[in-house]
């Protein structure tokens, strides 16, 4: 063969083999393409309290209760009833006429080998680790659609928890995790190549109302930029999490609070150890210029670490003002105590943490260089940053201030305080013991003396202790295209329901 | 000949197990999986329960035995991230990979080698200065602008080709002139430099003597003689591109290996970061052969030596 056959042969290979390469295209006029930054390697439902709860939760998998995105309170769904029969114990009942997309029937059987397959050791369950991590769910049936769920202590936030017991089909591996999970839920996984796009198509036999997307095909782009010009030149619908400089079409591009929350974490030590040092650090920082010139009028200046559809929100609890002076008074103050209030004081950043959260931390320290604090900016990588964020802490602790941002979408205070504000919280850094005792009680309550508890614990958390410098609860952007009908709320960025979207002139 | 390529197998077996080690031991201090993968919420019990079940409390030297055993039988573990073979997923990524260096490499060398021989004709003329400019801005530019600005101009304003995926070939457009790009640029230097030197050469006066067409001594007798330098630097560059074409993989959602590596180091998911470079190791080591091979069919002397 000759040298030119042999490169013509070669380039006919390359040219086959690209033109082999090639994913589903749109053509279903009900279908919809959604794109988003994730990776979704691992998509089975015991990670659905991460981003893989945008493709199954609710869609392909459905849980016991259903959370309010308003309220934040528990609806039914699989469970259609609960009663707490003694302080441990939970009854709950079952939906009936269920059956999973493989065609197994939903039953008591199925939830208990659920809640047993989440505390498989063998499992990498994110949802054990992040929300049962200390908590021991058994289930006994009781019958075919009755079952009841003990704890080892009183769970009064059990229908919450609820909310993130995902049942799937009782086909499922036990013992392995499994790209293609099923459930109950309106779609169904026909089958998928890992790696590839995520197809999710619309079941014919689901239980409850039948929605109006009959085929989501979820693809993955890192670049925001590219995802925002992917729904405007109409090659997907919906663009998550597109940057605050991408979102420029107010028609298309729709910000919501997205349950995050960001703030600085004081370590109590050195200058930090003052209160007054600690106060004046707040009453530094012009929180307003600061959302406004690198955030915008969407996000809301934070007072607590949760959102008000939270249990526990203390809606009296106000901002700290921008008040310089006050803030130099209150040094000149510590240092006539002797407080060293010259020494260094570090501010960690984590890099590429949330849009502009560079600029931000560069922004606060100018303000507090203003009022005459020796504050520097070192940001870290994440692996370093987790080092100095989690007991056990590496002694001595230094002074500095810890940037952070923590999520609650569950409902209830709960998933914030113990573990920040208790003295034996993992992210803790003081010990209080009126804190330790409110925070308690807050956790043994329920109904409206639980939310009371924690809100005194959340005011009296920020007056007598001030843990921390509070700074947004944050947005995020979706670019929506103009022929779907969807406004995505406060669990949109953990939770997805396709059943929601509607496509304009159909109603 | 043979005893070159047995000589250069060898060494590349020592240097794949240098790189074992090293990449097994440089991915670990970069930071701990335990902490990466898992929410950071996460409770100690956890962490450790997890850790255990990875192998990740075992002390280093015992991971490395271990994952040198694994190894020898070409087991390289699984993801920790989708719990997939780490090899299936590298040999699953790379054909993308390979696909778009092929194909940026193809359009470089053809567009470098007619525009720098030309350009070497007459240098300091009206071509060679042009051709010098938009080289040098090709070899300058980098490539994730040119990427966004692609898609701004040819998806969003033009509507002309899609922004990316890898449907149809129109797909293929964009990610392999954002590749070919800069190659582009260095190899038209490159071949401009070495062809000024070749048309300078007493052989190509005496044909210009003899009253041969310019064509014919600069593609039939000038080029042959430029092309070694080229092909050197020409391999340098389609091993930059088998690493991972990183930018054009990632903006334009090429499952290629680059995006996977760089994925795989974001979560320090060691079994794929370890299976991908093993991979490309070995792949550059075919590429040097194949480029050694070029030497012998350019020059007889290599040949024949």
């Amino acid at each position: 063969m000759s040298k030119f056959r042999m490169a013509g042969l070669l380039c006919g290979v390359a040219l086959g083999s690209t033109v082999a390469t090639g994913v589903l295209a749109q053509d279903d006029a009900s279908a919809i393409t959604i794109v988003t930054p994730y990776t979704f390697d691992n998509i089975d439902s015991c990670n659905s309290s991460s981003e893989v709860g945008l493709v199954v939760r609710e869609n392909v998998v459905e849980a016991l209760t259903h959370l309010n995105a308003e309220t934040g309170q528990p609806e039914p769904r699989l469970a259609t009833s609960w009663e707490q029969t003694e302080p441990t114990v939970w009854r709950i009942k079952l939906r009936e006429s269920v059956t999973f997309s493989d065609g197994s029937t939903f039953d008591a059987e199925a939830v208990a080998r659920s809640i047993d397959r989440m505390f498989n050791t063998k499992l990498d369950c994110l949802n054990r680790g992040k929300l049962f991590a200390n908590i021991r769910l058994t289930p006994k049936i009781i019958d075919g659609h009755t079952i009841d769920i003990s704890t080892e202590k009183p769970q009064p936030l059990m229908p919450i928890f609820m909310s993130f017991l995902t049942i799937e089909s009782p086909k499922t591996d036990f013992d392995a995790m499994t790209s293609t999970p099923v459930g109950t839920g309106p779609y169904a996984i026909p089958q998928r190549n890992a790696g590839d796009a995520i197809v999710l198509a619309r079941q014919d036999h689901y239980w409850g109302e039948a929605p109006e997307v009959s085929k989501a095909t979820y693809v993955r782009r890192d670049e925001s930029a590219l995802r925002a010009a992917m729904v405007e030149v109409g090659e997907a619908d919906i663009g998550l999490n597109i940057a605050i400089q991408d979102a420029t079409n107010p028609e298309t591009d729709h910000g919501y609070l997205n349950g995050e929350t960001t703030r600085l974490r004081f370590s109590f030590a050195g200058p930090l150890a003052d209160i007054r040092v600690r106060k004046a650090m707040n009453l530094a920082i012009d929180r307003e210029a600061l959302r406004d010139g690198l955030f915008n009028q969407d996000y809301a200046i934070a007072t607590q670490m949760f959102l008000p559809r939270i249990n526990g929100y203390n809606p009296e609890m106000k901002p700290w003002p921008y008040d310089p002076e006050q803030a130099k008074a209150l040094i000149d103050e510590a240092r006539k105590a002797g407080v060293d209030v010259d020494a260094e004081i570090p501010i960690i950043s984590r890099i590429n943490f949330y849009a502009n959260g560079q600029e931000a931390m560069e922004a606060m320290i100018a303000m507090w260089q203003m009022v005459g604090l020796n504050v520097k900016l070192q940001p870290m990588e994440r692996a370093q940053w987790l080092k100095l964020v989690n007991k056990p802490y590496a002694e001595p602790r230094p002074a500095m201030l810890i940037q952070e941002q923590h999520d609650n979408n569950s409902g209830d205070a709960t998933f914030t305080m113990h573990f920040r504000y208790h003295s034996t919280g993992q992210q803790s850094e003081f010990g209080d013991a009126e804190l330790d005792r409110l925070i308690d009680a807050a956790d043994a309550a329920s109904g409206d003396e639980r939310v009371k508890l924690f809100q005194q614990a959340n005011a009296y958390s920020a007056e007598h202790v001030v843990p921390d410098v509070m700074m947004f609860h944050m947005v995020n952007y979706m670019r929506i295209s103009d022929r779907l009908e969807f406004k995505p709320d406060g669990v949109s960025s953990t939770m997805m329901e396709l059943s929601q979207i509607k496509f304009r002139g159909t109603n | 000949m043979r005893s070159y390529f047995r000589q250069r197998t060898i060494q590349s077996v020592i240097s794949l197990f240098g790189l074992v080690v090293l990449v097994f031991f440089l991915a670990r201090l970069t930071g701990n999986p335990v902490d990466l993968l898992l929410p950071v919420d996460t409770p100690q019990s956890v962490r450790e329960e997890f850790a255990a079940r990875h192998g990740f409390d075992q002390p280093l030297l015992v991971q490395f035995g271990r994952y040198l055993l694994d190894l020898l039988q070409l087991d390289f573990g699984e993801s920790l991230r989708d719990g997939r073979p780490a090899l299936q997923m590298v040999l699953q990524a790379f054909p993308t990979t390979l696909l778009l260096s092929f194909w940026a490499m193809l359009i470089s060398l053809v567009i470098a080698i007619v525009t720098g021989s030309i350009a070497a004709w007459r240098p300091g003329g009206v071509f060679d200065r042009i051709a010098s400019l938009i080289s040098l801005a090709g070899a300058s530019i980098p490539n994730f602008w040119i990427a966004i600005v692609g898609v701004l101009v040819f998806s969003v304003w033009l509507r002309a080709l899609p922004t990316s995926g890898t449907g149809t070939p129109w797909h293929w457009i964009m990610p392999v002139t954002v590749l070919f790009v800069r190659p582009c640029g260095v190899l038209t230097q490159v071949v401009r430099s070495s062809m000024i030197d070749a048309l300078a050469s007493p052989y190509v006066k005496t044909a210009r003597a003899r009253g041969v067409r310019s064509r014919v001594v600069i593609f039939g007798h000038a080029l042959r003689n430029a092309m070694l330098p080229v092909v050197t630097v020409a391999g340098d560059q389609a091993a930059g591109m088998v690493n991972g074409a990183v930018i054009a993989e990632t903006v334009f959602g090429f499952p290629g290996i680059g995006k996977l590596m760089i994925d795989s180091i974001m979560f320090r998911d060691f079994a794929v970061i370890q299976a991908a470079v093993m991979v490309t190791a070995v792949a550059i080591f075919v590429l040097n052969i194949l480029i050694d091979l070029a030497y012998a069919l350019l020059d007889p002397r290599v040949r024949h030596g």
